[in-house]
């Protein structure tokens, strides 16, 4: 009997290589446990039974070839259903992609593939993207593993979830404000956005450009650390993209924090954060001085400015990323009518509510008359807040601050409420709009559901921002 | 009090402009969401932003010569088989003009 929440990447490595397991068996296994336990989770909103049974064929294979695999072959991975897969639907949890096929993969599901990883599935999320519950998604609720009656948070809610209840090893998600560090959180999960520009966005479905990433939601640092070295890299496909390797075994050289100097954002902790939440967090902070780090107060005075910046910047990208969803391509459902009422009705009929209310904000903080006052101001604003952290990282190596205000809310609790959803990613969406890379770290406190602490770095400083996780992961279990 | 930056007519432009439509019963509370985000965010006007310069740009990436890529990306003819209607690779849509 395999124990499917004890899997890690190095685990299921260990498991084929020793052929204790062959990665058939392993892959069934999962698969007949999704079959029941997702009825209850609704993480999954397909799942690639035959494809799935198929390469795991190859690899064992491969194994019984002799050949030298590598550590994520066979690893069962679970894929926001945002970032292409060739020849499969991706709908981004929207209406208005319900039949579309991708035609193409995404660089990281090449890169992933060429590693051998193999999918599982294709995981729930807000639609689009938008959202911080996952309750925006077209098509189901997911649930939080952890308490049923919560939101898994999101908006890579499914990947999350799917995690979190052992219905995959690890899984990929996309971040443009927090989407896959909010939901590992919630989860009691590691949650990594990468430096803007370290993974291609090729074959991601596009929300806010200038912001989107994506990134490993896994249940170890370590895990973490293994895909981003997969998925990192320059892609001629993504401009945006630039030259950044990450190795993995620059992590085993460090072995205390001897030299990183940490600050904690005082800004952070000025409004009212539960007691709870304060006190792991500041249990973490002693952990993290007994491995030798050096940590005190850091002020970024505009850091708090960021969620406004972000809700005038974002929906400005969306409005524009989608206005190619017009209703001719795409596999759109037949609609009749002039070129002009097939866009409204096409468009009226199947984006969302949340997808709406963005790209009305966008159009509006885009328009004449009001373009300097928002967007332009926000923009501004972006480059103080961006310039306040590269000073704050002459001193430090890393920042810290919560991950999120709460734990995992409610399900239907803010889903009525807009800007209360909105401000549950009030802390990640600062790494977003400087382009840093944040991770997130699970920590406790009486309470039995986790929150999290998160740590910052200066753009693709992802090996210290990692080492020092690792480092806090293994004190911190003890 | 908050202050009403848009109206019930000032969305029901930006829908035109955006071709979206929605139910007449969801607009007053749109309008109500609407103006509680934009006064959350107009609370940047008090930030003073007189000495940023956004024409600075740090690092700039190199960019590759205007050839076509060497690698077929995408199965084009599998990316027109979602078209609604198709003459040929054309994509074919209604007139947008009246007779």
């Amino acid at each position: 009997m395999i124990k499917l929440h004890e899997l890690t990447i190095r685990k299921v490595h260990e498991l084929l290589t020793k052929k204790e397991v062959s990665s058939f068996e392993l892959i069934k296994e999962f698969l007949e446990y999704i079959e029941e336990r997702d009825k209850e989770i609704g993480a999954y909103l397909r799942v690639f039974h035959d494809e799935a049974l198929k390469q795991a064929n190859e690899i064992d294979k491969k194994i019984a070839a002799g050949e030298e695999i590598d550590l994520l072959a066979g690893v069962p991975v679970a894929i926001k259903d945002n970032i292409l897969i060739k020849d499969t639907p991706s709908t981004a949890a929207s209406k208005i992609l319900k039949n579309y096929q991708a035609t193409y993969d995404a660089t990281v599901i090449k890169k992933l593939k060429k590693a051998g990883a193999i999918f599982l599935g294709k995981t729930n999320l807000d639609e689009f993207a938008m959202g911080s519950s996952t309750e925006n998604s077209a098509f189901q609720l997911t649930k939080n593993p952890l308490d049923e009656t919560r939101v898994p948070g999101g908006s890579s809610g499914g990947s999350a979830s799917a995690v979190a209840s052992h219905q995959a090893v690890c899984a990929l998600g996309s971040d443009t404000g927090g989407s896959i560090r909010q939901p590992a959180a919630f989860c009691g999960l590691v949650g990594l956005k990468p430096t803007y520009g370290a993974v291609s966005r090729f074959g991601l479905i596009a929300m806010a450009s200038s912001l989107d990433q994506i990134g490993p939601i896994t249940k170890t640092v370590e895990d973490a650390a293994l895909i981003l070295e997969r998925i990192a890299g320059e892609d001629p496909s993504d401009a945006t993209s630039l030259p950044f390797n990450f190795n993995f075994k620059e992590l085993e050289k460090i072995t205390d924090l001897k030299k990183i100097r940490i600050g904690v954002i005082k800004e952070c902790f000025e409004q009212n954060l539960e007691p709870d939440l304060k006190n792991a967090i500041d249990k973490s902070i002693k952990l993290l001085k007994s491995l030798g780090a050096e940590i005190d107060e850091v002020s970024i005075p505009h850091i708090a400015a960021s969620l406004a910046c972000y809700y005038i910047i974002m929906p400005a990208e969306v409005s524009a990323n989608l206005a190619r969803y017009d209703g001719l391509r795409y596999a759109s459902k037949e609609i009749s009518g002039s070129l002009k009422e097939l866009y409204f009705k096409n468009r009226g009929e199947n984006f969302g509510r949340e997808v709406r209310r963005r790209i009305l904000l966008g159009t509006f903080v885009l328009s004449s008359g009001y373009y300097d006052a928002y967007y332009l101001k926000a923009k501004k604003v972006q480059k103080l807040i961006s310039d306040e952290f590269e000073r704050a990282f002459q001193k430090y190596q890393l920042l810290l601050s919560p991950t999120a205000p709460t734990s995992a809310f409610k399900l239907g609790e803010k889903i009525n409420d807009p800007l209360a959803m909105y401000l549950s990613d009030i802390f990640t969406v600062p790494a977003n709009i400087a382009g840093l890379p944040a991770i997130s770290l699970p920590v406790y406190e009486n309470n039995k559901l986790p929150y999290a602490l998160q740590l910052m770095a200066p753009p693709f400083k992802e090996r210290d921002l990692l080492a020092a996780s690792l480092l806090f992961e293994k004190i911190s279990a003890k | 009090m908050e202050k009403k930056l848009i109206n019930e007519k000032t969305v029901e432009h930006l829908l035109e402009l955006s071709r979206l439509k929605i139910d007449e019963k969801e607009k007053e509370k749109l309008v109500d969401d609407l103006n509680e985000i934009l006064n959350y965010v107009k609370e940047l006007e008090k930030i003073p932003t007189e000495n940023i310069n956004l024409d600075v740009i740090k690092k700039s990436k190199k960019l590759r010569s205007d050839k076509p890529g060497e690698e077929n990306l995408s199965d084009w003819e599998k990316l027109i088989e979602g078209f609604k209607e198709r003459k040929e690779a054309w994509l074919k849509i209604p007139p947008v003009f009246d007779r």
